[in-house]
This record gives structure tokens, C-alpha cells and sequence, in this order.
């Protein structure tokens, strides 16, 4: 009997675990599901920007390389995101100060899971990740997630 | 005690459905099937180059002629690891995308071949099938179609990356095709007496090259032979700094940087030894 319940436990974690480790930030999976947005735009690139939630605020930034003159968009997909972040670009990196706004998703509705952008004429952008705190109590479970950028340009 | 073992039952119906329910994908998409290597890493600092497919159409929009010969020349080298291999892989694709892209079946095919034999010795089998040089063939004279075809080869081989987390490859690569690719310019410029459109879309393609330095030394700690790469990029990248029009520009970043005949001259020899020097890796 004891035997029979330390492999019901056992399998019950196992299998939970296996869910858990299979779903969570699949690169594939976060960018097929950008396709639609892509429509006619080629693939150029992505970048999968994983984080994990703190107890204060935090800022990833993503420096990206562009063609001057070149016809981009950007897709941004949030669904593994637990908390929502706000996704904002910028002509400068972060220690600018008088950075130019580009784009942001700030103001968004907050069950929004995919973001398009045009741009066209930077040879370079900045996509700083703004990642909110996490102050909710999980019973000291640490929360992650992650964000795909896919580049199209035409 | 029945309802434990069915409980049982279940759990591993469900783990064994978990395990085998793979999207499926479609017929130009690769399957991944391996597993997670390593445990992926979070960065604060993010760094993204274009891809090699994306240097290759840019360098033909300028309108960059086809000149037969110039490409490097095909070797299947046994020696060297993943990082000498992928770096081969880049220069080839960079070849392969050119002759492409300049509608050459003959040498796309060899140059196809080439560069499958490379992606299989870093266990990347999958991206550079048989069914993707059959479209190619296909397509040849359509060079629309062809962009397409080489944007599915990209996304497959990022797909492999990321989910082998083999981050650490993708400047390596970029590197090879990105010297490969502006040597070729380089080659047609000097035959054809310089071409402005060429010439630009060189000085544009090489500025690419700080950001590339940057992400080659955040990988440094991945795979300590990076360095040498990183020596020859540095160098090239050196001489291009320090250019007095680039001085001039370094504070309108949105501007173009206009090479003088003499910069330009010592640029194109920059790039020649440099790509000498990737050679010998």
C-alpha cells in the first residue's frame, strides 16, 4: 500500500512538472504564433528575452541593429507573460536622456497578447522590457516569463 | 485502493500523452525533438543583428552584379569543433545566398551542399534538406520566391538555436557571413569601378560590426575561442573607428557615413585581410 501511494505521489509530480517545463517559454511555439501578424513581411530575426519577476521593478533592454530605409515591423508576443510588462521603443538606450519614444505598449489593455509596429527609417532601436514587481504572495514561488520579438522586414 | 491505482492509471496516460503530443508542423518547418541541453540564461542586455539571409538581400537591392568566381572557394575541412563549423557554415550560406540570389543553380547547389554538411556537424541537420533544394530549384528564376525560401531556412535554424540554447553560435555565424558578404561587394566594387550604391551599402553594413563585437565578447564566456574571432572583427573594426568621416558621424547616428576614395581604399583591404584571416579558423 505504501509502495502504491509513493508512486502516485511520485507520478502526480512528475507529471505536473512535465506540463509545466514543456509550456512555459517555448521559443517555437511563442514565435509560429507570431506568424499571422507577419502577413507579407519576411523573417529577418527573433530574440526570446526571459526574466524573472522581483520584488522591485526591472528594465531589459534589446539594442537592435536596422537597415536605414528599410520596411520593418516588429511582433511582440506577451503570452508568457503572467504579469503584464509594457514594451516600449526608443531611438537611444536608457542612459540617454533626451531619448525619443518611438512606440510603446503602455496604456494597452492588459489581456493583450500580441503587439505590430512599423518603422522604417532608425538604424537602430532600442526595445527596453519594463517587467513590474511582483508583489503578489505565492507563497515564495518565484514567478518567470519571457517575451518574443520577431523582426519582418519587406 | 482501486481508486489510487486508477488515479495511477491516469496520471500516466496523461505524462504519455503530455510527451508525445508534438505540434505538428508543416512541411517546411523542421521538427525539434531534442532536448533542452542547458537551462537557458535571463540578460539584461540584449544585442540583435540582422540575420545573413536579410546582409545578403540588402547587398543585392544595391544592386551588387553577379561576377562568377569571386565566392570562396568550396573545401570540406575535417578539422576544428562547433565553433570553426558554424563559422563555415556562415561564410558558405553568405556564398550560397549570393549565388541564390543571382539566380546560379549550378554553383547554388554546390554551395547548398556545402553548407549542409557544415550545419550537420553542428547537429543541425534538419534546416538544409532535400526538399529545400528542390524548391530552390523550383524557384530559381524568382528571386522573390527564393527570399521567401531563404526566410524559412533562417527561422528554422533560429528555431534549433534557441531551443538547443545555443545562443552563443549566432554572432559566430553572423561573423563568417558578414565578412564573406562585404568581401564579395568588395570584389565586384574593385571590378567594377566603384559602384556608389555598392560602396554605401559596404560602409553601412560595416558599421553592423560594433554591435556584432559586442555581442561576440558577451559570449566570450561560452567558448573561450571566440577570442580569435573577436581579434580579427576588432582589428577591421579599429581601422573603420577610426576614419575621419566616421568621426564626423559618430554624433548624427541617423546620418550616412560618406567614405573619401582614400578611406574606402583602406577599408576594402581591411575587409580582404580580415576575411584571409577568418580563412585560416
Amino acid at each position: 500500500m505504501k509502495t502504491i501511494k509513493f508512486i502516485f505521489y511520485f507520478l502526480l509530480i512528475w507529471t505536473l512538472f512535465s506540463f509545466q517545463s514543456s509550456n512555459l517559454c517555448d521559443p517555437k511555439k511563442l514565435k509560429d504564433d507570431c506568424k499571422p501578424y507577419m502577413e507579407s513581411y519576411n523573417y529577418d530575426l527573433s530574440k526570446l528575452a526571459r526574466f524573472t519577476y522581483k520584488t522591485k521593478p526591472q528594465v531589459k533592454e534589446n539594442e537592435l541593429e536596422l537597415y536605414y530605409g528599410e520596411k520593418y515591423r516588429f511582433v511582440f508576443n506577451v503570452s508568457d507573460a503572467p504579469i503584464p510588462i509594457v514594451i516600449s521603443l526608443y531611438n537611444k538606450d536608457k542612459d540617454h536622456k533626451n531619448r525619443k519614444l518611438l512606440f510603446t505598449t503602455k496604456g494597452e489593455p492588459s489581456d493583450k497578447k500580441f503587439f505590430t509596429f512599423e518603422y522604417t527609417h532608425a538604424r537602430r532601436v532600442f526595445i527596453d522590457y519594463e517587467i513590474p514587481a511582483d508583489s503578489s504572495n505565492n507563497g515564495g514561488l518565484v514567478q518567470t516569463g519571457c517575451v518574443m520579438l520577431v523582426l519582418g522586414y519587406k | 485502493m482501486k481508486k489510487i491505482i486508477f488515479s495511477g492509471i491516469t496520471l500516466i496516460t496523461i505524462f504519455l500523452v503530455s510527451c508525445s503530443n508534438e505540434e505538428k508542423t508543416s512541411e517546411n518547418e523542421i521538427q525539434i525533438t531534442d532536448s533542452l541541453s542547458t537551462q537557458p540564461e535571463e540578460e539584461d542586455k540584449i544585442y540583435s543583428l540582422p540575420s545573413a539571409e536579410h546582409v545578403a538581400v540588402m547587398f543585392k537591392r544595391s544592386n551588387l552584379k553577379y561576377i562568377s568566381g569571386i565566392t570562396t572557394k568550396i573545401e570540406n575541412k575535417e578539422t576544428g569543433g562547433e565553433l570553426e563549423n558554424t563559422l563555415r557554415l556562415g561564410i558558405y550560406s553568405a556564398d550560397l545566398f549570393y549565388n541564390l540570389l543571382n539566380n546560379q543553380w549550378a554553383e547554388s547547389e554546390k554551395y547548398f551542399l556545402v553548407c549542409k554538411n557544415y550545419a550537420d556537424k553542428i547537429g543541425f541537420n534538419e534546416v538544409f534538406t532535400e526538399e529545400t533544394l528542390n524548391r530552390l530549384k523550383t524557384n530559381i528564376q524568382n528571386t522573390d520566391s527564393i527570399i521567401k525560401i531563404l526566410s524559412t531556412i533562417q527561422y528554422n535554424l533560429d528555431n534549433k538555436v534557441q531551443y538547443e540554447n545555443k545562443n552563443h553560435l549566432i554572432p559566430v555565424a553572423f561573423a563568417g557571413a558578414w565578412i564573406e558578404s562585404m568581401y564579395i561587394a568588395v570584389q565586384v566594387s574593385k571590378k567594377e569601378n566603384a559602384n556608389p550604391q555598392v560602396n554605401n551599402m559596404i560602409t553601412e553594413n560595416i558599421a553592423i560590426g560594433n554591435t556584432l563585437l559586442k555581442l561576440l565578447n558577451k559570449e566570450l564566456k561560452t567558448d573561450s575561442k571566440i577570442n580569435d574571432i573577436i581579434e580579427i572583427i576588432d582589428g577591421l573594426m579599429k581601422e573603420f573607428n577610426a576614419m575621419q568621416s566616421v568621426q564626423q558621424n559618430i554624433e548624427n547616428e541617423e546620418g550616412e557615413i560618406s567614405l573619401t576614395k582614400d578611406e574606402l581604399d583602406k577599408l576594402f583591404q581591411a575587409i580582404e585581410s580580415s576575411h584571409q584571416k577568418l580563412l585560416t579558423l
